[in-house]
């Protein structure tokens, strides 16, 4: 019965995105938006529900569904939730109604076509992560592409259009290594064990020539790369985030960041756990060149939504080096990190989106002295801009210290030493607070310049879905161990950790 | 009786095809009234014949008719079918337009049937004579078919067609030319043997490089491509999209025909020929950019397209072939979704730049849903298959050797800059513009073919295994 989750999940959002293009919904702004919010709790109690069902205890459980697809070439589409999965796909679901209730007071035109393509969008995602076949994880992989291509373009705010392209060509060029090692990687199965499959579980190249494995594991990176990102690779980052707007800004920094960090888990470091072995200590290099880089530029910039990508780039620069570190408390730590950093950036993107709306520009130099206005927005923001900071009690300090610890503690030989690069990326998280209380400080305190500018504070309904974030870091600072046993029990059976705690 | 057994089992529908272009003719010399309609309907109803006499010629095993000119196998008359298809979505798709223009509607139907009747020759033919023939009769048809606009441009594109078109011609008499003089022979299983025997030297190559020019001239590819462009826009759209299917399915089943007979002997051929198909991928991509005339940019489409298509045959292998007619038959359907929506716009709008489709989408949803997903496909993005028929393509490049591996890397990059091309159409579709919002309207035809190929297009992507199956058969026993 549980099985039957799967399609009911990952397939009801496209479904329903062709209803609202039906004729049978009238092109009416307060069914179209009823409709979508309503769809959407149902499809958030859904994933809690099934994720009520999901033995989480037993980290071997699975739930799956297989369909045909391209039989012939031993492509099927088969879907699978595993515990990280189920954690990851209600965290989308969780996100998504997030953006949705908050769509209503940041969309105001062709909301149709508007809630169509994020539903398509959270069809795409879910599809990312519960594919269990290479080429149907890459085909979810694209289809991303288009309905957040025109999310930006139609929506979006300053040079959306050529933000827009920058990012179909940027996550397009990524998605090529991905394809280019995926090709490599189901073709080297089909030569050494001679039956076509492209499902993840079937492939076994371990006794494939190393040079081949090192290429095939480098695309990869670098296609996932490109969507985390890691530093050479995050030029669309920051635009994309400052120009789409706030909903998708929240989905972007929430989920589809998360995309690439999956795919890294998921193939780098479980299909190709020695050469991660081998070449972690280089990731855990580039995982500090992306904390200091990232602080430096968030510490410039003075867009306050750019300030957040960058705080992004630098969170998942934690991700990395958390799971680079190739022990349990270094893995869980990682992947806790994406959890918490979802809620924390949702929470930040969320107060910009309303800042923005409220004055009308992000520059922070601009904005001052909100406090008084908006006293509301000023209390509920305190929380969420400490957890990012890393204050101990919220769920940004559980995953650093976790990171850190993990990478503190990692063995290595050689020229690079983790306890150094640990040791380092922690001073530098110091820069996080500055650009953090940068814009606290900024925004809220000195004294008000718009004056001829009538400002009014948040409505409840937006202050429900600040707390109802809040409430998530609260929770998830002071009973961690909710995510962390799950995470832990995933980890040392999947990722073959060299120290288990 | 040998002559009616050749017929029954190898010319059937090409005797059927020819029976209805005299029936043309000789209608045009009495009917004055409603010939439109009445040409339409007798090449409506020669294309379905064709079709149905399809299935009772003989494939299994390879029938050879009138002295070995003449080859029926399962390959063929599956080209035979694609081309079937593509003409009967041409003729119901340019029903508005050809009407409107007041074309002189007999000359253009038996012109148009004379087409598909060469492009069966071409694809059956077993023999160098009758492929040479069968060339330049669909030559002269597209010349024809070109300057049937009356205006300057046509005139100019046949002109352009005609003298570009007789010099490839020439090269390719050239090639066989040469090839006969090696070989002594001009049947293709003839020379296959007697290469086979003697072993490839420099003349041989040459021949092969000749012939390979002539072809992929009428493919449209790097280097010789300059007149597909100009060609394109000065013909009318029904034209452009006859010109971006049959010819170019007619001359990639001729040379992966020739490809299986007598090219394999030098991999240098096949190496130059999957080299010419990436300079026309990474050409077509970056010169698409900056067009602002619609014609134009489908013209830089159906390069980048044939280039895919060159790819695919020049891999020679089974799975190379059955990704070929795979891609082949997934292109028909978005290349006629696009450009019968220029038809439809243009009948309504009366105008060729892209900048004038701006919007359109806030009138015509669904319309322009479908023409998305359209250029989707051919740019290779899912749900859509285009992309299916494109990533079968790089699974069989990744099965050849390191070269292919490096032309493989490539052309992906090259499919990157391509997204640019399509999503100049799309990005403009859904700008918002406020001073005149502009609906579709008249065209109920042409806008169900649309749809049909929009969701055959998707449904090829849900349901893919038939089709590729079927593929890997016809290329297995080709």
């Amino acid at each position: 019965m549980i099985d039957n989750f799967i399609p009911l999940i990952v397939f009801t959002p496209l479904i329903m995105s062709l209803i609202l293009y039906s004729p049978f919904i009238a092109d009416d702004e307060k069914i179209i938006r009823r409709v979508s919010k309503g769809f959407i709790t149902i499809h958030f109690a859904l994933t809690v529900l099934c994720s009520i069902f999901f033995n989480f205890s037993n980290p071997d459980f699975i739930i799956e569904t297989d369909y045909q697809w391209i039989d012939i070439l031993g492509i099927n589409a088969n879907f699978a939730f595993d515990s990280l999965t189920m954690l990851f796909v209600t965290l989308t679901s969780f996100i998504f109604l997030i953006s949705i209730y908050l769509s209503k007071s940041m969309i105001k035109k062709s909301y149709r076509l508007y809630y169509a393509l994020i539903f398509i969008l959270l069809t795409a995602i879910l599809g990312v992560f519960s594919a269990k076949d290479i080429f149907l994880f890459f085909m979810f992989w694209e289809l991303e592409l288009i309905p957040m291509y025109l999310l930006i373009q139609k929506w979006g705010s300053g040079n959306k259009q050529k933000t827009a392209m920058k990012f179909l060509l940027y996550t397009f060029f990524g998605s090529i290594f991905i394809l280019l090692g995926f090709l490599i990687l189901y073709y080297l199965n089909f030569k050494l064990t001679g039956t076509l499959s492209s499902d993840i579980n079937d492939i076994d190249i371990i006794s494939a020539p190393k040079v081949l494995r090192d290429l095939i594991f480098f695309l990869l990176l670098i296609g996932f790369g490109v969507k985390l990102p890691i530093i050479p690779l995050h030029g669309w980052l920051s635009d994309v985030h400052s120009q789409a707007p706030t909903p998708v800004s929240i989905i972007l920094s929430s989920i589809l960041l998360k995309l690439g960090a999956y795919g890294i888990l998921r193939f780098n470091l479980q299909m190709f756990n020695y050469e991660f072995q081998v070449f972690a200590i280089y990731i855990m290099l580039f995982a500090l060149i992306n904390i200091i880089y990232a602080s430096f530029c968030a510490i410039m910039q003075k867009d306050i939504k750019r300030i957040i990508a960058f705080s992004g780039i630098a969170n998942m620069g934690i991700f990395l080096l958390g799971i680079s570190s190739l022990n349990s408390i270094g893995i869980t730590g990682g992947i806790f990190q994406l959890f918490s950093h979802a809620f924390i950036s949702a929470g930040l993107f969320t107060i910009a989106g309303l800042i923005y709306i409220k004055c009308g520009t992000k520059n922070i130099t601009r904005i001052t002295g909100l406090g008084e206005k908006m006293p509301r927005l000023m209390f509920i923001s305190i929380p969420i801009l400490l957890a990012s900071i890393g204050t101990p009690l919220l769920c940004g300090f559980i995953a650093e210290f976790l990171s850190f610890t993990g990478a503190f503690l990692m063995q290595t030989e050689g020229i690079f030493d983790a306890k150094a690069l640990s040791l380092t990326a922690l001073s530098v998280l110091i820069f996080s607070s500055i650009y953090i209380l940068k814009i606290f400080h900024g925004v809220f305190f000195n004294t008000i310049k718009m004056k001829n500018r009538k400002i009014s504070d948040i409505n409840t309904k937006q202050l429900t879905i600040l707390c109802l974030l809040t409430i998530c870091i609260i929770i998830f600072g002071i009973f961690p161990f909710l995510l962390t046993d799950i995470i832990r029990e995933y980890t040392n059976i999947t990722y073959n950790p060299q120290g288990v705690f | 009786m040998e002559i009616i057994k050749d017929i029954q089992s190898a010319f059937l529908p090409e005797l059927i095809l020819i029976i209805f272009i005299l029936i043309n003719i000789i209608f045009s010399l009495f009917i004055r009234k409603n010939t439109y309609r009445i040409a339409q309907i007798t090449t409506i109803s020669a294309i379905t014949l064709a079709g149905l006499a399809i299935f009772f010629i003989q494939i299994n095993p390879t029938y050879l008719a009138f002295n070995e000119v003449y080859i029926s196998t399962i390959y063929t008359t599956s080209f035979k079918i694609m081309i079937l298809i593509s003409g009967l979505l041409v003729i119901l798709s340019s029903n508005n337009f050809i009407r409107e223009k007041r074309h002189k509607s007999f000359e253009f139907f038996t012109i148009f049937l004379a087409g598909i009747l060469s492009a069966f020759s071409i694809i059956s033919s077993n023999d160098f004579i009758s492929t040479f023939i069968s060339i330049e009769l669909l030559s002269v048809c597209c010349y024809f078919l070109t300057s049937f606009r009356r205006n300057h441009k046509s005139k100019e594109a046949a002109l352009k067609y005609l003298v570009t078109g007789a010099s490839s011609s020439a090269i390719l008499l050239l090639g066989i030319s040469y090839l006969y003089g090696i070989t002594g022979n001009i049947n293709f299983s003839n020379i296959s043997d007697a290469i086979s025997t003697s072993g490839i030297n420099i003349m041989f190559i040459i021949s092969c490089i000749l012939i390979i020019s002539a072809l992929t001239f009428k493919l449209g590819c790097i280097p010789f491509n300059n007149w597909i462009i100009d060609i394109y826009e000065g013909s009318t759209y029904g034209v452009g999209t006859y010109l971006s299917l049959i010819p170019k399915i007619a001359a990639i089943g001729l040379i992966s025909r020739l490809f299986v007979f007598i090219f394999s002997y030098s991999p240098i051929i096949q190496i130059l020929t999957a080299i010419i198909a990436l300079c026309s991928i990474i050409y077509s991509a970056i010169g698409g950019i900056k067009q602002t005339n619609i014609k134009r940019l489908y013209a830089y489409s159906s390069i980048l397209q044939s280039g895919f298509l060159l790819l695919a045959a020049s891999c020679v292998s089974v799975y190379g072939f059955s990704c070929l007619i795979f891609y082949i038959f997934t292109y028909i359907f978005m290349n006629i979704g696009i450009w019968n929506t220029a038809i439809i716009y243009t009948t309504n709008y009366q105008s060729d730049e892209i900048i004038d489709y701006k919007g359109i989408f806030y009138k015509n949803p669904y319309f322009s849903i479908a023409y998305t997903i359209c250029l989707i496909s051919l740019a290779g993005l899912p749900p859509t298959s285009g992309f299916l028929s494109k990533l079968y393509l790089f699974s069989a490049l990744s099965r050849e050797d390191f070269t292919y591996l490096i032309i493989l890397f490539l052309t992906l990059c090259a499919t990157v800059i391509s997204l640019f091309l399509y999503f100049k159409i799309i990005k403009v579709i859904y700008e918002k513009n406020s001073q005149d919002t502009k609906i579709i309207k008249n065209i109920t035809f042409g806008k169900i073919i649309l749809y049909v190929c929009s969701i055959i297009t998707i449904l090829i992507c849900i349901y893919p295994n038939e089709f590729i199956k079927l593929s890997q058969i016809i290329a297995y026993y080709m």
